[in-house]
């Protein structure tokens, strides 16, 4: 099994082993005796159509760790595509000057894939639009797998915005991969997980062992589960319902004294920006990952990087 | 039960496709493009509609002239009518016939139903895996939305 110039387009694509695989390697790289110099001489594109902080910024400093330079627009707004042209020739065009790894952000759902065919150079998506953003799915699996040692029989609750969270929808489906994996979806109804994902676990319920259910009160599962992983009510996308998202804010708030019979292990995980849904008081509990979880994106980046240029097997 | 005789122009060169779920000849003709072939060539084209059938109660039937079928027509065939069969008759005899086959994957025949997918913002032909026959069920190769039923709508051949 080998990631050299492997395009890491979405986690469907990736089976449990390729993910295990890539998860079992990020310790190898952030100890590897020669990090800073196992990307030595590569360079990374990063064509990035709509703006992104994080994403970008951890990608860069993932390929300066490993000795490797970076380049590209941050901002469609200054490239040819605002004069019309099409992504397929941007891309062309790009991969034409010879970098070794090209990085796409594209507010289009399917863009990475359609970059992938025109490009020879490996890409990763870094997102496209609402469908896949494969780095952050395998963060979060690195995370969990990181506080629990494993991946298989975990209680996991997703809080929140369920609906139009991605990063919600590919947890899901990269969870399924996993055996006895316990899923409760909390929201509310109207952002509740959507229904061809419901289908994917009953699916799963004979394949894989899978048990889900749906519920709407945080307080009742708290002390029931490995991981809370919490996410933003969206207020781009119920723009129109502003009373709606303070109330539903308000509703699903994590707050330090809700953790009080929590399990010891149990971890809180969010990709990041939070709003209101967590206080600032479970930051200081044992329970809090997100910072370490953020910051473990950088490391699961310097691993793929490292798989797909080759320097590590 | 009386049977009616029924009469059907023979071809001399074409396909026939048979065994069309009563009421879709009509979508497959209009898919197909025949009324614009019709026009530009002035060859024959019967659609036959509800006719008895063993197999399945009611069935229609598509005759053309001088035709040929790509893959891709064929696939839209598949989708619209699993159980057909498509005949090529050559002077006046039947040469080959086959019952059409459920592809894995179709091209640019179909239209992804989500507006914010690749495929409807720039000139990308789509493809499309089938997951399921029954009922029909398609996935996005590139934006890898899900859909079946009234979201599946079919690009008219021009």
């Amino acid at each position: 099994m080998s990631f050299q110039s492997r395009d890491i387009i979405s986690i469907n694509d990736l089976s449990r082993e390729q993910i295990d695989l890539i998860l079992s390697k990020v310790r190898t790289v952030r100890e590897h005796p020669d990090r800073d110099v196992l990307c030595r001489g590569k360079v990374a594109a990063l064509l990035f159509f709509e703006p992104s902080t994080r994403t970008r910024m951890s990608f860069e400093v993932a390929m300066r760790n490993l000795g490797g330079e970076s380049s590209g627009f941050f901002d469609a707004k200054t490239t040819s595509a605002a004069k019309e042209e099409s992504l397929w020739d941007t891309v062309k065009m790009y991969d034409g000057y010879g970098f070794d790894v090209l990085v796409i952000r594209h507010p289009l759902k399917g863009a990475a894939r359609l970059a992938a065919e025109a490009a020879n150079a490996p890409v990763i998506n870094a997102g496209d639009g609402p469908n896949q953003h494969p780095t952050q799915t395998l963060l979060d699996l690195y995370s969990i797998q990181e506080t629990h040692g494993r991946l298989d029989g975990l209680t996991i609750a997703m809080v929140g915005d369920l609906a139009n969270g991605r990063t919600v929808h590919s947890l899901t489906e990269a969870l399924l991969k996993y055996r006895d994996c316990r899923l409760v979806f909390i929201s509310p109804r109207d952002l509740a997980m959507p229904r061809f994902l419901i289908d994917k676990c009953e699916k799963a319920a004979d394949t894989m062992g899978t048990r889900f259910e749906e519920a709407n009160r945080l307080e009742e599962y708290v002390s029931q589960v490995d991981v809370l992983y919490m996410t933003r009510i969206q207020t781009e996308r119920l723009e129109e319902k502003t009373a709606i998202v303070e109330k539903f804010r308000s509703v699903y708030r994590l707050e330090a004294e809700m953790l009080q019979h929590a399990k010891p292990t149990m971890k809180v995980l969010h990709p990041l920006p939070r709003v209101t849904e967590i206080a600032a008081d479970v930051d200081r509990t044992v329970h809090a990952y997100y910072f370490q979880q953020a910051r473990n994106g950088l490391y699961v980046r310097e691993t793929l990087l490292a798989l797909i240029l080759g320097a590590i097997t | 039960m009386k049977t009616r005789p029924i009469t059907i122009a023979k071809i001399e060169q074409g396909i026939v496709i048979d065994h069309i779920p009563a009421g879709r000849a009509f979508l497959i003709a209009k898919l197909l493009g025949l009324e614009a072939f019709a026009r530009k060539t002035g060859v024959i084209i019967v659609i036959g509609v509800n006719f008895d059938s063993a197999s399945i109660t009611k069935k229609d039937i598509i005759k053309v002239e001088n035709l040929g079928l790509t893959q891709d027509m064929v696939n839209v065939v598949a989708l619209i009518a699993p159980n057909a069969t498509v005949s090529r008759i050559e002077n006046g005899q039947v040469t080959q016939k086959d019952k059409v086959q459920t592809p894995e994957w179709v091209g640019d025949i179909v239209i992804c139903p989500d507006s914010f997918c690749i495929t409807r913002n720039e000139q990308v032909p789509g493809k499309f895996k089938v997951i399921s026959q029954d009922p029909l069920t398609l996935r996005c190769h590139y934006c890898e939305t899900e859909f079946f039923g009234r979201l599946i709508s079919y690009k008219e051949k021009r």
